[in-house]
């Protein structure tokens, strides 16, 4: 099958054609020809990219889906079908399930479940067994399964032991530890960013102190177990001080920031809107800029959309009944360019969407170059995604500036 | 103050919401009420054929009781509603227990509840009106303008009055509204306490922090002593009652040191020989039963002036 995309603007900073406006050819699920005018003879012309830009296949780094446990919320289907919509070709997708995904035929399942779909699911297995923060899950056994890195997600890894053993354990193999810097010891009830806000709504606060008391012990640890830690959702400037310090003294560390924290603050909480209710919470403006700046420097490696869809019950209802999460992967997009429609920011968005989270996962090279794997994300900078595929009742309503067009992985086409 | 004069808002779910006019629109009419409830017959027609039901999703004694008077003193039909022997302990969502009460043709909605915004979210929800009788840590709002009626019943204007709210400022939905209340008629407002039970960020409220007691109540023209939360504390913020006593516990003795003794209330219920020793409860400084009174006061206010908004009454 041959498909041609006319008249394409390359986005993509490792490409020899990036800031090009070209036609590129795809044949045999890899790109075979990229130049002006080509021969679109037996080629499928698709019309709807025409001006486009197009970088390499968008990678979600964290996303959940409700499937297994939680289908109400979200089911592997619908989450494919929003993650296309939003322009990722790839989610990585959290063990946080129900049962656990915390063992080789859960992550074989969920391959073998998702198998056929336009987008691919890459499994985190947890580091415990039933996120319990014990026993280790049999983590090479996984790998080799399909899994690509190992979390406790939100159940965080409590122990100080654990981390140091799952990382000296994983160290020799091609994957990482994810870490929520979370010390919830500090905060057991939270609810919102200690700030003025939760003041006056009388919300129980989660100090900034919660996520660098954290990072200061993963990152120590790190020194002295090695292997490769990643610090999961960064949400405040201490916190991005301590990773680029760490990265300074040449720590195997790297990094994510969810699209939420880059867009909101602890101001969208106002009124008790339970969409803004996070995990991270939304904090500060001061925040907001310095997880800015250390994404824009490389501090912070990747930009994930934190999915986490919910149905009404767990967010029409009390503040502190609600669930922590918002559904994000359809608008990440959007909102990040609404908040910095720089060139610069944009080039960095591909660079952390395309390359740094596949580097992240070990996924191989994608660039836009002939021999390439077709494994492509069309967009616009202008306008916002319209309609909605997950079943998450919970996204947020910022202002987006930019939409995914279409994505095409191999044969697979959605959007064009 | 016109008899037509109307409050900006269709609810009471806080201080915050609330313009000066309306807390001195409340408090006129509180004066008004407290006039009714002293005389022999103590009972007004205004709010017949209004449906009230008094919600409390948390256990509250004086607040309920307090409501409850002010809504038949008005002539309200009454109903009273509790968590403890309700369908909310069988899993029933909040708003689908008050639609239920709601489809009974219900007017107003009283509600006591844990979770801070409760009131609020509630508001989003149904039509009837809402008044808020404490959500959580959030806001006590009825609390607040009872205070500033008693303050002012015995100081007069409240503009460039010191205040001082001492204890537990953390845990205390009557520390923020109290706050926000006073503020808005011109006091200036600190607050005293131990720092493990002072917010953060309190300062963002424009509100000075008297770390210690004797040079809180030196500064104060009133001390609104706050109780101890021990139920809202996930571990114990001071080491002992004691402790806290010998810092925080008014006393006859630390009131006497002091060049003018301020004007001292208390919310209620008082721990005594906590926050205030019996002594000081039973003085002629303090005015707590004052508190009480004019609480069914402010409350046939409020309530009143909410039903005006939908219906005309006499």
């Amino acid at each position: 099958m041959k498909i041609l995309l006319p008249h394409v603007l390359v986005m993509d900073p490792k490409s020899p054609h990036h800031g090009q406006t070209v036609d590129i050819l795809l044949e045999d699920d890899a790109i075979s020809a990229i130049g002006s005018n080509l021969d679109s003879s037996g080629a499928e012309v698709l019309e709807s990219a025409r001006g486009r830009l197009v970088s390499p296949g968008w990678i979600d780094g964290r996303a959940r889906c409700g499937e297994p446990g939680h289908e109400e919320r979200e089911t592997y289907r619908s989450l494919a079908e929003a993650a296309a919509h939003g322009g990722f070709t790839h989610i990585a997708v959290m063990p946080s399930t129900s049962p656990v995904r915390d063992s080789r035929p859960h992550i074989e399942s969920l391959q073998q479940s998702t198998s056929g779909y336009p987008v691919e699911f890459l499994g985190i297995g947890s580091v415990s067994k039933n996120l319990e923060g014990e026993q280790m899950s049999e983590m090479l056994d996984m790998l080799e399964g399909g899994a690509v890195a190992f979390s406790d997600d939100h159940a965080s890894i409590r122990h100080p032991h654990l981390l140091q053993l799952a990382l000296q354990y994983a160290a020799d193999l091609p994957t990482h530890i994810q870490s929520f810097a979370f010390e919830k010891q500090l905060c057991p009830t939270g609810q919102a960013h200690e700030g003025p806000i939760a003041l006056s709504q009388g919300l129980s606060p989660i100090p900034s102190l919660a996520e660098s008391l954290r990072i200061q012990r993963d990152l120590m640890i790190h020194a002295y177990a090695g292997g490769h830690l990643h610090i999961a959702g960064l949400s405040t400037a201490e916190g991005v001080d301590a990773v680029r310090a760490a990265k300074a003294q040449g720590q195997q560390v790297s990094a994510d920031v969810a699209i939420a924290n880059l867009v909101g603050t602890e101001a969208d909480i106002v009124g008790f809107d339970t969409t803004y209710k996070l995990l991270p919470p939304l904090r500060s403006t001061e925040d907001q800029e310095a997880l800015w700046e250390g994404f824009m420097d490389g501090t912070i490696d990747l930009v994930v959309s934190d999915h986490h869809p919910m149905d009404t019950e767990a967010k029409d209802c009390e503040w502190g009944l609600a669930q922590f999460g918002a559904a994000t992967i359809e608008q990440a997009f959007g909102w990040y360019r609404q908040v910095n429609p720089s060139h610069e920011a944009l080039e960095r968005w591909v660079d952390a969407v395309a390359h740094q989270a596949r580097a992240l996962y070990h996924l191989g090279d994608c660039e836009i170059k002939v021999g390439m794997p077709a494994d492509l994300t069309l967009f616009a900078l202008d306008g916002s995604a319209e309609g909605q595929y997950s079943k998450g009742v919970n996204v947020p309503t910022w202002t987006q500036n930019g939409r995914a067009v279409g994505t095409i992985l191999g044969s697979q086409i959605t959007g064009l | 103050m016109p008899h037509s004069a109307k409050l900006s808002t269709r609810h009471l779910l806080g201080i915050k919401g609330l313009s000066p006019e309306d807390i001195h629109l409340v408090l006129h009419w509180a004066a008004q009420f407290k006039e009714v409830i002293n005389r022999p017959i103590k009972k007004v027609p205004s709010l017949r054929d209004i449906t009230i039901a008094n919600l409390f999703f948390e256990n509250s004694t004086r607040t309920r009781l307090s409501f409850e008077l002010a809504e038949k003193r008005l002539s309200a039909d009454v109903i009273n509603f509790a968590a403890s022997n309700s369908s909310v302990k069988k899993g029933e969502t909040l708003v689908d227990t008050v639609n239920n009460i709601l489809a009974m043709k219900v007017d107003m909605i009283v509600m006591r509840h844990s979770e801070p915004g409760a009131a609020e979210f509630l508001s989003k929800h149904v039509d009837a009106h809402i008044v808020n009788a404490g959500d959580g840590t959030h806001e006590h709002p009825t609390q607040a303008l009872l205070d500033a009626f008693s303050m002012t019943e015995k100081l007069g204007t409240l503009q460039g009055k010191r205040i001082v709210i001492v204890g537990d400022i953390t845990h205390s939905r009557v520390a923020l509204s109290n706050i926000y209340c006073l503020q808005k008629l011109g006091a200036e407002v600190a607050v005293c306490g131990p720092a493990t039970l002072i917010p953060r960020h309190i300062y963002s409220l424009g509100v000075q922090v008297i770390p210690r007691l004797e040079d809180a109540l030196e500064w104060a023209d009133v001390a609104n002593m706050l109780r101890v939360q021990h139920e809202r504390m996930d571990r114990a913020y001071f080491p002992s009652i004691r402790e806290y006593h010998m810092r925080y516990g008014v006393t006859m003795e630390k009131l006497r040191a002091l060049d003018s003794i301020p004007l001292i209330l208390h919310p209620g219920p008082i721990n005594r020989g906590v926050e205030i020793t019996s002594e000081v409860a039973d003085s002629e400084h303090a005015i707590i039963l004052d508190q009480v009174q004019n609480g069914v006061a402010v409350r046939m206010a409020v309530l009143y002036l909410l039903a005006a908004q939908g219906k005309n009454i006499a």
